[in-house]
C-alpha cells in the first residue's frame, strides 16, 4: 500500500467519529431506496407472474341476465381472444363462530374444468368435481380470518332460504388479489367479506339462472384495442342490462394494487434522495473541513513531487469510501426491510407466491446512485486541494475576517453576553454553510412532519367520516330493494332506538362525452345518523330537488350547480334521466352523489323504497339485535361502527407503530449527522480559540456553551423551518395523492410538531452530549504551542 | 455568567417551556351538543297502511248475460237505485216464454188427467162381483166340507166293511159298495175342493178387478198430484225468470262514488261478477296493521298522525277499532309476523285523499305536553344505566340518568339532568370524562338550492 | 536594594518540580528538579533555549500543567494538589496570560476581547480603561484582522491585565513580531506592570529582553542553571536586536 492510503486509512480513524455519521445518513437513504424498489419488483413479478399463470382477464362486464349462447358471438367479437361467462351475486353468509352476518360473493366456476380465465389456485384441499352441489371453495384470507378449513360448513342465504355449503378447498384468484367487497370500499375486512367459488350448475339452478349469465369476462387478443372491444361488447349487452364493460384499470383489486405499486416508485425516489442530499451536505463539509486541516500536509505532498491529480484522487477516495461504508450498510438493512416490506404488503394483497427479489439491476443502480453521492460531495474538498498553492500552506493563517452579526447592528449588542455574540458572529461568517446546516436539521425535523403527518391525516379522516359524518351505531343493507315498511320493522327490533333509511343505487353520470360511476344516496332530509358535511364542517342536507355531487366530480366532468347532467341508472332496470345539479360539495371521499329520499324515488320512477338503514341501537340488546338481524332473509350485510372502526385502527396502528419507529431513526441520524458533524468541524476551526478561553478561566461549561450554542441555534432555528417545511410538503402529498375518489386533507397536529421538535432536539441535545465529553479532553497545552 | 443573565436564561427557558405545554395541550374537542328541554313528548305505534273507503259496495252482475259496456268511469257520482250497468235482457225474456208456455202445457194435462178417471157404475159392478164370489166360495166351501164329511164317512164305513169283510160279516159286495162309496166320495171331495179353489180364485179374480178400478182411480190424483208439482215448479221458475229478466237492469245499492270499474267492457258476464265498487271517498277510515305486540298498546281513541306522503299536512285521525284478532304476514324483509289492524278515522271529513292511498300511521300511544327532555343521540349505555355527557364549564362530565318513555328523537328524563344542561350528541369514544369540549349546537345549512 | 530588609513576599514557590512527558517509548525529562521563588511585583524574565523547559514551567505555574513531582505554591496555596475547578478559578482571577501567537478571539473586537474577560472577575477595569492604557484606546471596535501583529499583541496584553490579576505571564509575546513593534509592546509590558505592580514573568530566548527585567532566570536542561538580579535596568526603547 502507498504512503498516500496509509494516510488515508489514518485519517479515517481519526474522523471515524463523524464518518461514522455520515455513512448512517447515507445508509438510510440507501436502505428506504433499496426496500421500496425491491419491494417494488417483487410485487411487480410477482403480479405479472400471477396474472399469466391464472389467465387474469382484461375486460369485465357485469349485466343482468343474458342467454349462455351468447357466448360464443362475444369470442367471435373482432379483438376478443377468449370470453367467459359466469353467475355471480352476494349472500349474506351465516359464519360459524361469528355474530353479525358477513357477505360472500358467489362466483360459478365450471365443475368440469379450470375456469378458462380467472383461474384459482387452489391452497388447500381440491378443485370442484362434476358432482358437487353444495361444495365449494373459499378464499383464503376469508377462510383465516373465520377459521373456517376444508370440511367447514358455511350457511348461505340463496335466494331467501338458508343453504349449508360445505368447503371442500381454499383457494386464490388474480381478480381478487386485493379483496374489498365494491369499488367504493378502501379496506379489506377478510372477517366480512369473502369470495366462494360454487359449481355453475347448482349456483345456476339456486339463482333461478339456468342457462343465463350475468357476469362476463374477456381476455383481449394480442394488439387488440381495449376501448373498441369495450364498446362492442357494451353494444351487445345493452339489452340485457349490461352495466357497462371495463378493462382493468377499473377492476377494484387490479386498480388498487397498481396504485399502491406508483406510489411505491415515488417514494422510492423522494425519501433516499432527501438522505443522500444531506449525506453530499455533510461530506463536502467535512472533506472541505478535513482538507483544509491538513493544508500544510498537502503543501507538503506538492512539495515533495505529489502530483495534483493524485491528491485529488485521494481525497475522492476519502469521500467514496464513507459512502461506500454507508452503501454496504444500506444495502444489507435494505435488503432485509424490503423483505419485510414485502411480506407486509402480502398481508393485503394476496399472491399465491410472493416472493421477495431484488436483481442485479437493483444493486448496480445503488451502486452507482452512491458512487455518485461521494464524488458530489467530495467535488469541492477535492477542488481545494487540487488548487492549494504549495507555499500558501506553510504561513500560519491570519485571523478569520469577521463582522458584528445583523442582531448587533439592529442595536441589541448591549443585550447580548459576549459568548451569544461570537455564536451569532460564528454563523454569519459561512452563511452558506450555516443555512445548509440548518437546512439539513429543518429537513430532519420535516421528515418527521410529512411522516407522522399522514397519520394525522388518517386519523382526521376517520375522526371525519366516523364521528362528523357517520354517528349510525349500525348500517344494515338489505340483498334487494324493499318497500318503506321495512323501516318500521327494524324499528320494532330489540335494541333498536332510531332508524333512518336510505336508499342506494349505482349510476352513471355523464355530462357531454365525460362520465363517471358513482353511487346514489338518497337520505332523509332530518338525516342525523348520517350527514353530509364538508370539509370545513359544515353539515349540508339533501336535496329536495336535484343532485349534490362532488366538488372535484363536478370539475372532472366540467358541470357547475343550476347546469344539468344526465344520469344512467345501473340497476336491474336501467333507465337515463336528466337531472340538475343543485350544488357541489367538498367532501373526504368523492364516490358518492346525494339526493333527498322522496326526489330520488321521483327520480327513479319508484314507490318509497330502500336499500338499508341507518340505525341506532341501544348497546345492551346489541347481542339480540345481532341475532334477530342474522336470521332475517333479506337482509345481506350488518355493519357496526364500533367494530369498523376498530378494524381501522387496529390495521393503521401496527404499520403505524413501524413508520414512526422508522421515522424517529431516521431523523435521529439526520441530525445526529448533522449536529455531530457541525459540532467537529466547529471544534476544528474554533479549537484553539475555545483553550484560550479555558486558559483564560472559563469553565468547562462555558466553553461548551459557546462550540454547542451554535449547534443550538442552528437546531433551534431549523425546528420552525422545518415544521413549515413538513407542512408545505404534506400540503402538496396531499394534494398530489388526492384524487376525484379520495381527497386527503393536510393535518399537522400539534402533537406531530412537538414530536417533530422533541425528536430532533433530543437528538441534537444528546449529541451535544457527547461532545462535551469529548470537550473536556481538549488540549490546553497543544493549542497554545502549535499555532495554525 | 453573571447571575441577573443566569436568571434571565432561567426565564426564558421556563417561557419556553410553558410555550411547549400549552402548544402541545390537545385543542379542545369540537362536539355537538344540545339542551335539556321540556316539550311535548310523544310515544307512537309507527306502520304504515292505507285509507279505506267506509261502505264500499261492490256491484256483481246479478244474472249471467252480455254485459254491456260500462258508461261509467271511475269517479262518476251515482244515486241510489241508479241503473249503472245493463245486462242484455233478450236471453231473459225469452227464457221468460219459454217457461210461460211450459206453464200452460202442464195446466193442460192437468185438466186432461179428470178423463182418466174409472165410472162409478163398473165400480159398483165389480163391488158385486165381489160379493157374489164371496158367496160362491162360501157356498163351494161348504159343499167341501160336506163332501169332506161322507168321504171321511165313506172311508170309515169303507174301512169298517173292510174290517168286516175280513171277518167276514159282509159281503164282498157290500165292501165293493162301500169302497166305491168311499171312492166317489173322495171324488166329489175333490170335487168340491176343486169348486172351493174355483170360487177362491173367482173371489180373488174380483177382488183384484175390484182393487184394480181402486188403484186406477187414484193414479188421476198421483197424477194430478205431479202435474201440480211441476205446475208449481214452472210457476216458480217462471217467476224467477221475470225477476231476473227485471234485475238485468243493474242498480246502486247506495249513492255514492264509483270508486274502482272492475269489469268495463262488453262481455259475457256470469252470475256474481264483480262489475263496479261504489264508496263514498269523503267517508274514509285508514287501516293500519301492527304488529301484535304493538297492538297491545293501542286503545279506541288513541290519536293517530297520518301522513299521505304529499308535500300537504299532516292529517289526524283517531284510533276506532283494533280488531281483536292477528294474522299471519310475511314482512318486507321476508320474515312472519302477527299483524293486527287497527282502524281509525280521519278528524275532518275530507282529507282530500282517495281510496287505497298509502299512508303512513303514527299511532300515539303515551304522550305528554311538557316532559323533561333529552335527545337520543346523547345517551349511551354504561353498564346496565343509561349515561350522558354534560357540559360542565367546558369540560365533558359523565351522568347516569333514568329515563322514562322514549320515541326515536327523544327520552323522557325521569333523573340526572336538569332543565337547561347541555348535554353532548353522539359522544362515542372519542369524549372522556373530564375532557375539554368546545360544545356547539348542530349547524345545518339551509337547503341547496 | 541592600536597604530592602524585608524580602517581599514570594508570591510563587516553585518546590523540586519535575515534569517527565512520555512520548511513546521515549522519555523526555522537561523539568528536571526545579526550585525558584517568584516575588510580588517584580519583572521576571525566564531565558533559556527551545527544549529547556521554560515553557512547561510557565504551564505549570499557570495552573495549565501538573507536574510529575514536585510543589508549586501560590502564595500559600498549593496549586499542584488542586483540582480542575479550583485551578479554573485560579486561573479567572490571579492570572493573566499572554500568548506568543496572540490568541485573540477573532470573531470579537477588541473591546470584546478584552470584555470577555472583565465580565468574568469582580472589579476590573473596564476594557476601554485597559485598552486606553495599552495605547489603543481608538482601535475599540476593530476586529482582530483588522489590526496589525503588534496591535493585536497589545489588545491580548490588554485583555490579560484587565482584570487586575496578581501575576502575568508571558510566552514569548514579542516572538511572532518585528523589532520595532516588539520594542513597543515590550515597552507597553514594562509600563503596565509597573503602573499595576502585577507581578510579570516573561518567557524568551531572546537575551536581550532580559535587560529590562528585575530579575532574570536561567534555565538549562530542565534545571535553574542561574538567577541573577538585574541592577541596571534599561528601558525597551533603547534595546536592539
Amino acid at each position: 500500500m502507498s504512503t498516500l492510503d496509509h494516510k488515508l486509512l489514518h485519517d479515517i480513524g481519526a474522523s471515524r467519529g463523524q464518518i461514522a455519521a455520515i455513512a448512517l445518513v447515507v445508509a438510510c437513504g440507501i436502505s428506504v431506496f433499496v426496500a421500496m424498489l425491491a419491494a417494488y419488483r417483487s410485487l411487480e413479478l410477482s403480479q405479472r407472474a400471477y396474472y399469466r399463470a391464472n389467465r387474469f382477464a382484461d375486460v369485465f362486464a357485469h349485466l343482468t341476465r343474458a342467454p349462455r349462447a351468447l357466448e360464443a358471438r362475444i369470442a367471435a367479437l373482432p379483438g376478443v381472444a377468449t370470453a367467459q361467462v359466469r353467475v355471480i351475486s352476494d349472500v349474506s353468509l351465516d359464519v360459524p363462530g361469528r355474530e353479525e352476518p358477513a357477505t360472500g360473493r358467489l362466483v360459478s366456476v365450471p365443475e368440469r374444468a379450470r375456469p378458462r380465465l380467472d383461474d384459482l389456485s387452489v391452497r388447500a384441499g381440491r378443485y370442484l368435481q362434476p358432482s358437487d352441489r353444495s361444495q365449494v371453495l373459499v378464499s383464503e384470507a376469508f377462510a383465516n380470518a373465520n377459521h373456517l378449513h376444508v370440511g367447514s360448513l358455511i350457511g348461505a342465504v340463496i335466494n331467501g332460504r338458508l343453504q349449508h355449503l360445505r368447503v371442500v378447498g381454499i383457494a386464490l384468484s388474480p381478480e381478487f388479489v386485493y379483496e374489498i367487497h365494491g369499488a367504493t370500499d378502501i379496506w379489506p375486512d377478510s372477517e366480512r367479506f369473502g369470495v366462494i367459488w360454487m359449481g355453475e350448475r347448482a349456483l345456476s339452478a339456486a339463482f333461478d339462472m339456468q342457462g343465463a349469465f350475468n357476469d362476463l369476462e374477456v381476455a383481449l387478443a394480442p394488439g387488440a384495442d381495449e376501448q373498441a372491444v369495450v364498446e362492442r361488447i357494451d353494444a351487445l349487452l345493452a339489452r340485457y342490462g349490461g352495466l357497462g364493460a371495463y378493462g382493468r384499470a377499473d377492476q377494484p383489486s387490479h386498480r388498487f394494487l397498481s396504485s399502491e405499486l406508483a406510489q411505491l416508485r415515488v417514494s422510492a425516489t423522494i425519501v433516499p434522495a432527501i438522505f443522500l442530499g444531506i449525506a453530499i451536505f455533510l461530506l463536502h463539509l467535512l472533506l472541505s473541513r478535513t482538507v483544509g486541516t491538513q493544508r500544510t500536509q498537502i503543501a507538503m505532498l506538492k512539495a515533495f513531487g505529489y502530483g495534483n491529480g493524485a491528491i485529488g484522487l485521494h481525497y475522492v477516495w476519502y469521500g467514496l469510501v464513507i459512502v461506500a461504508s454507508g452503501a454496504l450498510l444500506g444495502l444489507g438493512a435494505g435488503l432485509w426491510l424490503g423483505w419485510i416490506l414485502t411480506r407486509y404488503y402480502g398481508v393485503f394483497f394476496h399472491f399465491p407466491i410472493l416472493r421477495f427479489q431484488a436483481g442485479i439491476g437493483l444493486l448496480a443502480l445503488t451502486l452507482l446512485l452512491v458512487a455518485l453521492a461521494g464524488v458530489a460531495g467530495s467535488l469541492a474538498g477535492v477542488r481545494s486541494a487540487m488548487l492549494l498553492p504549495p507555499a500558501e500552506a506553510m504561513r500560519p493563517q491570519p485571523p478569520a475576517r469577521y463582522r458584528p452579526a445583523l442582531v448587533e447592528r439592529m442595536g441589541l449588542h448591549a443585550l447580548l453576553p459576549s459568548p451569544i455574540r461570537m455564536i451569532l458572529r460564528n454563523v454569519e461568517r459561512a452563511p452558506l454553510k450555516s443555512l445548509l446546516s440548518c437546512a439539513g436539521l429543518a429537513l430532519g425535523v420535516a421528515t418527521l412532519v410529512v411522516g407522522r403527518s399522514s397519520f394525522d391525516a388518517i386519523d382526521l379522516m376517520l375522526a371525519h367520516q366516523f364521528y362528523v359524518i357517520e354517528r349510525e351505531d349500525a348500517t344494515i343493507a338489505f340483498d334487494h330493494t324493499v318497500s318503506l315498511r321495512a323501516s318500521h320493522e327494524l324499528a320494532a327490533l330489540p335494541g333498536v332506538i332510531r332508524v333512518e333509511p336510505f336508499r342506494a343505487v349505482p349510476i352513471r353520470v355523464r355530462k357531454g362525452h365525460r362520465s363517471r360511476r358513482i353511487a346514489l344516496l338518497a337520505l332523509d332530509a332530518r338525516a342525523t345518523l348520517y350527514r353530509i358535511v364538508d370539509l370545513r364542517g359544515r353539515v349540508l342536507q339533501p336535496p329536495r330537488q336535484g343532485i349534490l355531487l362532488n366538488e372535484r366530480l363536478a370539475q372532472a366532468l366540467g358541470v357547475r350547480p343550476g347546469e344539468r347532467i344526465a344520469l344512467d341508472v345501473l340497476e336491474s332496470a336501467r333507465a337515463t334521466r336528466s337531472v340538475r345539479v343543485a350544488a357541489t360539495v367538498d367532501e373526504l371521499i368523492g364516490t358518492t352523489a346525494y339526493m333527498e329520499r322522496g326526489a330520488a324515488a321521483r327520480l327513479l320512477r319508484e314507490g318509497p323504497a330502500i336499500s338499508g338503514a341507518y340505525v341506532g341501537v341501544d348497546a345492551r340488546e346489541r347481542t339480540a339485535l345481532e341475532a334477530a338481524l342474522k336470521r332475517m332473509p333479506s337482509v345481506a350485510n350488518v355493519a357496526f361502527r364500533d367494530r369498523t372502526i376498530a378494524n381501522f385502527r387496529s390495521t393503521i396502528a401496527q404499520s403505524l407503530a413501524v413508520s414512526t419507529a422508522l421515522l424517529i431513526l431516521f431523523a435521529t441520524v439526520i441530525a445526529f449527522g448533522v449536529v455531530y458533524n457541525s459540532a467537529r468541524i466547529a471544534l476544528a476551526e474554533h479549537g484553539r480559540e475555545l483553550a484560550v478561553l479555558r486558559i483564560l478561566g472559563f469553565t468547562r461549561g462555558e466553553v461548551t456553551l459557546v462550540l454547542l450554542g451554535e449547534q443550538a441555534l442552528l437546531t433551534a432555528t431549523a425546528i420552525p423551518a422545518g415544521i413549515v417545511a413538513g407542512r408545505a410538503i404534506a400540503l402538496s402529498f396531499s394534494a398530489a395523492y388526492s384524487s376525484e375518489l379520495y381527497r386527503i386533507p393536510t393535518a399537522v397536529s400539534t402533537t406531530t410538531e412537538a414530536f417533530a421538535t422533541l425528536v430532533i432536539a433530543a437528538a441534537a441535545f444528546v449529541c451535544g452530549m457527547l461532545f462535551q465529553r469529548q470537550l473536556a479532553a481538549l488540549d490546553l497545552v497543544g493549542a497554545l504551542k502549535i499555532g495554525e | 455568567m453573571r447571575p441577573a443573565r443566569r436568571v434571565l436564561l432561567i426565564a426564558v427557558i421556563l417561557a419556553l417551556i410553558l410555550a411547549a405545554a400549552i402548544a402541545l395541550r390537545r385543542p379542545p374537542l369540537a362536539v355537538e351538543s344540545a339542551r335539556v328541554d321540556r316539550g311535548p313528548l310523544l310515544v307512537s305505534v309507527d306502520a304504515e297502511g292505507k285509507t279505506r273507503v267506509r261502505e264500499r259496495y261492490v256491484v256483481s252482475a246479478p244474472v249471467s248475460g252480455l254485459l254491456q259496456r260500462i258508461a261509467l268511469v271511475e269517479g262518476d257520482r251515482v244515486a241510489r237505485g241508479a241503473q249503472v250497468a245493463q245486462i242484455d235482457p233478450l236471453a231473459h225474456t225469452s227464457a221468460v216464454a219459454e217457461a210461460a208456455a211450459q206453464l200452460r202445457e202442464w195446466q193442460a194435462q192437468r185438466s186432461g188427467v179428470a178423463t182418466l178417471r174409472v165410472k162409478p157404475e163398473s165400480q159398483e159392478q165389480a163391488r158385486l162381483r165381489v160379493e157374489s164370489a164371496i158367496v160362491a166360495a162360501a157356498r163351494a166351501r161348504a159343499q167341501s166340507a160336506g163332501a169332506r164329511a161322507a168321504f171321511d164317512q165313506a172311508r170309515r164305513d169303507a174301512a169298517r166293511y173292510q174290517r168286516l169283510a175280513a171277518e167276514g160279516a159282509v159281503a164282498r159286495r157290500e165292501l165293493e159298495q162301500a169302497q166305491l162309496r168311499e171312492r166317489t166320495a173322495a171324488e166329489e171331495q175333490a170335487a168340491a175342493l176343486l169348486q172351493t179353489r174355483i170360487a177362491d180364485s173367482e173371489l180373488a179374480i174380483a177382488r183384484a178387478a175390484s182393487a184394480e178400478l181402486r188403484t186406477k182411480n187414484r193414479d188421476p190424483d198421483y197424477l194430478e198430484h205431479v202435474y201440480d208439482a211441476r205446475i208449481a215448479a214452472v210457476q216458480a221458475q217462471l217467476d224467477n225468470l221475470r225477476a231476473e229478466a227485471a234485475r238485468t237492469a243493474v242498480r246502486a245499492p247506495a249513492s255514492g262514488v264509483v270508486l274502482r270499474l272492475l269489469t268495463k267492457s262488453a262481455q259475457y258476464v256470469s252470475a256474481g261478477t264483480p262489475l263496479l265498487e261504489l264508496g263514498d271517498p269523503r267517508q274514509l277510515e285508514v287501516v293500519i296493521d301492527v304488529l301484535s305486540q304493538d297492538a297491545a298498546q293501542i286503545a279506541p281513541g288513541d290519536a293517530m298522525a297520518i301522513d299521505a306522503g304529499a308535500a300537504g299536512a299532516t292529517l289526524t285521525a283517531r284510533v276506532r277499532v283494533v280488531k281483536p284478532s292477528a294474522f299471519t304476514k310475511t314482512s318486507a324483509l321476508g320474515v312472519e309476523e302477527q299483524r293486527v289492524n287497527v282502524i281509525g278515522d280521519f278528524d275532518h271529513a275530507d282529507a282530500g285523499l282517495g281510496d287505497g292511498y298509502r299512508v303512513e300511521a303514527k299511532i300515539v300511544v303515551w304522550q305528554r305536553r311538557a316532559a323533561l327532555r333529552v335527545p337520543v343521540g346523547a345517551l349511551f349505555r354504561c353498564g346496565e344505566r343509561w349515561c350522558v355527557y354534560a357540559v360542565e364549564r367546558a369540560r365533558a362530565r359523565r351522568r347516569t340518568v333514568t329515563i322514562g318513555r322514549r320515541n326515536d328523537e327523544f327520552a323522557e328524563v325521569r333523573g340526572g339532568l336538569h332543565d337547561g344542561e347541555r348535554v353532548i350528541l353522539h359522544p362515542a369514544d372519542r369524549v372522556g370524562e373530564g375532557a375539554r369540549v368546545d360544545a356547539r349546537e348542530p349547524a345545518v345549512t339551509p337547503e341547496a338550492r | 536594594m541592600q536597604a530592602q530588609k524585608a524580602t517581599p513576599a514570594a508570591v510563587f514557590h516553585v518546590h523540586g518540580v519535575t515534569k517527565i512527558y512520555r512520548m511513546g517509548e521515549v522519555e523526555v525529562r522537561a523539568l528536571d528538579g526545579v526550585d525558584l521563588d517568584l516575588y510580588a511585583g517584580e519583572f521576571a524574565v525566564m531565558l533559556g533555549p527551545s527544549g529547556s523547559g521554560k515553557s512547561t514551567l510557565l504551564n505549570i505555574v499557570g495552573g495549565l500543567d501538573v507536574p510529575t513531582s514536585g510543589q508549586v505554591f501560590f502564595r500559600d496555596w498549593e496549586l499542584t494538589a488542586a483540582d480542575d475547578t479550583a485551578l479554573t478559578r485560579y486561573r479567572r482571577h490571579a492570572l493573566g496570560f499572554v500568548f506568543q501567537f496572540y490568541s485573540l478571539i477573532p470573531s470579537l473586537t477588541a473591546r470584546e476581547n478584552v470584555a470577555l474577560v472583565t465580565e468574568l472577575v469582580r472589579d476590573p477595569m473596564t476594557p476601554e480603561e485597559a485598552l486606553k492604557l495599552v495605547g489603543l484606546g481608538d482601535r475599540l471596535d476593530h476586529f482582530p484582522s483588522q489590526l496589525s501583529g503588534g496591535e493585536q499583541q497589545r489588545v491580548a496584553i490588554a485583555r490579560a491585565i484587565a482584570k487586575r490579576p496578581a501575576v502575568l505571564l508571558c510566552d514569548e509575546p514579542t516572538g511572532a513580531l518585528d523589532s520595532r513593534t516588539g520594542k513597543l509592546v515590550l515597552e507597553t509590558l514594562v509600563r503596565v506592570c509597573a503602573e499595576l505592580a502585577t507581578t510579570t514573568v516573561i518567557i524568551t530566548h531572546n537575551a536581550v529582553i532580559a535587560d529590562t527585567a528585575d530579575r532574570v532566570v536561567n534555565l538549562h536542561n530542565g534545571r535553574v542553571s542561574s538567577v541573577r538580579i538585574n541592577t541596571v535596568k534599561r528601558s525597551p526603547a533603547e534595546l536592539e536586536w
